[in-house]
């Protein structure tokens, strides 16, 4: 964490130019960089809240960089730790986990001079035991102070020891954004993540399986002056409608996600 | 994207009829959606009166990667719509 706040804080002090802000922390917008600008922004998500002692924290550095009208791409340098007991037994296992990441966005329609805007993402990620891919659709309307935007993901994930069937993330990201003052913008963003997973049936056939089914939502502030943005969102789990943790009667998953997800996002144009 | 385009944001040709102005036009268009919009959301034309567009447009290309040409091609757009 120490090595990141040295690094924004020495990144800040060079910038004197306008961002391309995220006024929300989970829901991306269909705006891509201006050709030849560049962008650093900085991630942490915090998560917390499992059926055993689990403390996660990911942080990711990242390159934007504006290739053409349209077009743009970043590279992302990806820090996790994990702090888990799973057993229960009082022994705290650490885990850490550095990888890669490279994206690329498209950006088809603007959000205030196209009815509706749209844009297309692609981001690939390696790290130690997984390779990651992620395709996502983007629309979003700015009308006014209003910001109201949507994302439909697909994201799956093959690990070393499980290289036949990958997991399967299916999300869908929905938040809404509101300018009260400039610089100053608070939102609303709801979450749901699917994730299934392909399977041999005991008859020999291949079928998806539901593995959980849950719904994070919270709020968003959003904050910008020249040259610098940051945007944190609070999101509780609010329901879980499949549940891999046999909590159906709470209507919670607690084994594949947490009660709690915090983001904050950091950036700065230089 | 133009033929289902926000009515605030027009074409060259409903600002000119003299094809060199139209084409100037729609540069300014151009330039004004997908680079502007890199920063900041795009403000609609009309909500800055015509004489104070060129003031708007020379601060914001300080912080911006237009050269001259294509800050002057985003004013006279904005201007134009502005205008009418």
């Amino acid at each position: 964490m120490r090595f990141l706040l040295v690094i924004s804080c020495a990144a800040l002090s060079l910038t004197g130019l306008a961002a391309s802000e995220r006024q929300l922390s989970y829901t991306h917008d269909s705006n891509v960089l201006a050709p030849g600008q560049k962008e650093i922004e900085v991630w942490g998500t915090f998560r917390s809240g499992r059926d055993y002692y689990y403390r996660r924290v990911d942080n990711r550095i990242e390159l934007e960089y504006g290739v053409a009208e349209h077009l743009q791409t970043a590279v992302y340098l990806n820090f996790r730790s994990v702090n888990s007991d799973p057993s229960g037994t009082g022994t705290v296992e650490t885990d850490q986990v550095n990888g890669i990441s490279w994206e690329w966005k498209w950006k088809l329609a603007d959000a205030v001079a196209d009815p509706v805007g749209a844009a297309l993402y692609l981001e690939g990620t390696a790290s130690g035991h997984e390779l990651e891919a992620e395709l996502k659709g983007i629309i979003d309307k700015r009308f006014g102070d209003e910001l109201i935007a949507l994302n439909l993901t697909v994201e799956p994930e093959w690990e070393n020891e499980r290289k036949k069937h990958p997991e399967v993330k299916l999300e869908a990201t929905l938040g809404w954004s509101h300018i009260v003052a400039k610089g100053f913008a608070v939102g609303l963003e709801l979450r749901n993540t699917h994730l299934i997973e392909r399977e041999t049936s005991s008859g020999g056939d291949e079928e998806w399986k539901h593995l959980t089914n849950v719904f994070h939502g919270g709020p968003s502030v959003h904050i910008a002056q020249n040259g610098f943005w940051a945007t944190i969102t609070v999101m509780p789990q609010l329901f879980a409608v499949q549940s891999a943790s046999g909590n159906e009667k709470k209507n919670r998953e607690r084994q594949e996600a947490e009660d709690l997800e915090v983001r904050a996002l950091i950036g700065f144009s230089f | 994207m133009v033929g289902c385009a926000d009515a605030r944001f027009p074409a060259g040709l409903e600002l000119a009829t003299e094809p060199a102005a139209v084409s100037r036009f729609d540069t300014g268009r151009r330039l004004y959606l997908n680079r502007c919009s890199g920063c900041h959301a795009l403000i609609p034309p009309e909500q800055i009166s015509a004489d104070r567009w060129p003031a708007e447009v020379a601060r914001m290309a300080k912080r911006s990667v237009i050269d001259s040409a294509q800050q002057q091609a985003i004013t006279d757009y904005l201007v134009a719509v502005s205008s009418r």
